[in-house]
């Protein structure tokens, strides 16, 4: 399926985009992880939350929804 | 109360909605970019009892955003600074403040002195602190976190709803996520998620309205775009924090989450672009390392030198292996000086005692690491066993050790009398030896040190460094540097063939003694 996937904060700065849409053949939300991984590897040094349907995922959460948001912690205040 | 009458003829607040208001105790933690627009907000709205907790002091470049300040407080700290001015703003009501560090030692107290506690902190180790001492007194939070155009608002610990762990149960790194001083960020965002933080602290004391609890707002200010992310309890995390109850306020503190401070592998730290060297070692100590990209200032310079110190780079900091390394505070609190000078800025980098293997860098043997052998242990064994150990993390060794060669007549004749202590000394004990040491600091230095400093002022620094002892400048690094000197144990200093010995006879069998002016190099390749 296509997966529309946003950007939050500096991973958007990371990837250089806020929003793309990607091929998702996998299951999980490690299987996307994976995929995000390899195309922006500098992801995997962030810290960030996957959601879906506008809820938290784990690792384990299946893939059911195609709007998927990547969050980071804001430090600044 | 003609004051309030705007909020008492609201139906949903009236007289008893601003009694309640008037009767409530808020916590504000942080009095920057979100603090201040809440604190003028709740103290506007007539909070009875207002706490600011910042122990930073108003700089230029807070005044962009951070609105309760003026040129007229610049320098004073920023709880003092707001209190007076919300205190214009509003006499009638009580306002705190509390200038100083929030830390694990201080929450729990302060905070059980509040109905609700406001996170406008900036970075993440204190963060953690307000969301666990907050799930410790069971008080409700209303967090925000801000980025360049971006903001997160939300309650926390709400009628046993998430806290900020829910969300992110892992600490990020300090550094890891950059804030408002270092990448900018626009200074009406904090306004606004400043302001709507306010809003929800007004409804959690009038209780009305939907109270921001289970989910995070996030908004763009770019194009107006906001989210709602659904967060759950997690019984786990909240465990997790409540297990620390009986010893929270014993928790180290991180080393100071406005200061953070890395120590780097000298091979992480010449990888590194952009850097700039600050060799903080005391003057005429070896090996003199002139590069273009070493800045000299000696540690007890440095407060009057930090203006030569370039702010777009990243700052590494080193000293004489073994010397300063090994009192490791000697440099630390002094760093610290420098940065409290640029809080907030998390590319400041000390790294140990590297002078050595900086000099040496360019020659033959590209990985390096430096020994200050002669002061980490009596024992040379010990110090190869140490040797090994590093060994094996950068697969090559570069010793060094202080021996009797020198370049010129008048340093072999400082360092023949200086061994000559020594062995005195090695027949001592402990406490006559540190007497000694005390003793002499101000012989040398009136003999050593104000004659180079003397020299060096007229631009004789060639004969500066032929008198027969180099000490440090300042009388009292002069008294550890004595100590240093005299009082490790005399079997240290080894002649090039002892220490050929001692390598063999330990199943080294890779490497090369090199004898230079300062002193004697042993170059290892793997073992």
């Amino acid at each position: 399926m296509i997966l529309s996937i946003k950007y939050f904060g500096l991973l958007a700065e990371v990837t250089k985009r806020s929003e793309e849409k990607i091929k998702f053949s996998g299951k999980s939300i490690s299987d996307l992880k994976t995929i995000l991984f390899q195309k922006y590897e500098e992801l995997k040094n962030k810290d960030f939350q996957i959601v879906q349907n506008n809820e938290l995922t784990t690792n384990e959460t299946k893939v059911t929804a195609t709007e998927i948001a990547l969050l980071p912690p804001f430090s600044g205040g | 109360m003609n004051r309030y009458n705007r909020h008492i003829i609201l139906p949903e607040i009236g007289q008893e909605g601003q009694d309640k208001l008037s009767k409530s105790k808020v916590l504000v933690i942080g009095a920057g970019g979100l603090g201040c627009p809440v604190l003028q907000y709740l103290t506007a709205a007539g909070i009875g009892t207002i706490g600011i907790i910042d122990f930073d002091a108003v700089s230029e470049s807070n005044l962009q955003r951070q609105i309760l300040f003026g040129s007229s407080t610049l320098g004073i700290n920023k709880a003092i600074a707001a209190k007076a001015r919300l205190e214009d703003l509003n006499n009638t009501i009580l306002i705190k403040a509390y200038p100083e560090k929030l830390t694990h030692k201080n929450a729990l107290t302060i905070f059980q002195k509040y109905d609700i506690i406001v996170d406008g902190t900036d970075n993440f180790s204190t963060r953690y602190i307000v969301n666990d001492a907050s799930i410790l007194t069971n008080k409700p939070l209303v967090y925000a976190g801000i980025y360049k155009f971006e903001g997160q608002v939300s309650v926390f610990n709400y009628k046993k709803g998430p806290s900020y762990r829910c969300l992110f149960p892992k600490q990020p790194e300090n550094g890891s996520i950059p804030n408002c001083s270092e990448i900018g960020v626009l200074g009406v965002l904090p306004g606004i998620i400043g302001t709507l933080q306010a809003n929800e602290v007004i409804k959690l004391i009038l209780e009305i309205g939907e109270i921001l609890s289970g989910k995070v707002l996030y908004y763009n200010s770019l194009n107006h775009q906001i989210n709602f992310i659904k967060v759950n309890r997690s019984e786990k995390e909240i465990k997790k924090v409540m297990d620390t109850k009986t010893f929270f306020e014993t928790l180290d503190e991180e080393i100071n989450c406005e200061i953070p401070i890395k120590v780097i592998s000298i091979q992480d730290a010449i990888n590194k672009k952009n850097i700039q060297w600050i060799d903080v070692r005391d003057q005429n100590i070896n090996p003199e390392i002139n590069h273009s990209e070493v800045l000299q200032i000696p540690l007890n310079d440095l407060e009057q030198n930090l203006n030569k110190i370039d702010l777009s780079k990243e700052h590494v900091f080193f000293c004489q292996a073994g010397i300063k390394s090994i009192n490791a505070i000697d440099l630390g609190s002094n760093v610290s000086i420098l940065a409290k000078k640029y809080q907030n800025r998390e590319d400041i980098t000390v790294k140990e005692g590297n002078a050595l293997s900086l000099g040496y860098q360019d020659k033959t043997f590209d990985t390096v690491y430096s020994f200050g052998v002669f002061h980490h242990t009596s024992d040379p064994i010990e110090c190869l066993k140490e040797a090994y150990r590093v060994l094996r993390q950068d697969g090559k060794l570069f010793l060094y050790l202080y021996s009797a060669h020198e370049d010129n007549l008048f340093k072999r004749v400082g360092v023949g009398i200086e061994s000559l202590i020594m062995v005195i000394f090695s027949k001592m004990s402990y406490g006559l030896q540190n007497i000694l040491c005390y003793l002499l600091s101000p012989i040398c230095w009136l003999f050593f040190s104000l004659p180079s400093i003397f020299l060096k002022a007229i631009g004789l620094n060639a004969l500066a460094h032929k008198l027969p002892f180099s000490f440090g400048t300042h009388p009292l690094s002069l008294i550890n540097d004595l100590k240093d000197r005299l009082m490790a144990p005399v079997n240290h200093r080894f002649t090039k063939k002892k220490m050929e010995e001692i390598l063999r006879s330990n199943k080294f069998n890779s490497f090369k003694v090199v004898k230079k002016s300062s002193g004697l190099y042993i170059f290892a390749e793997k073992f």
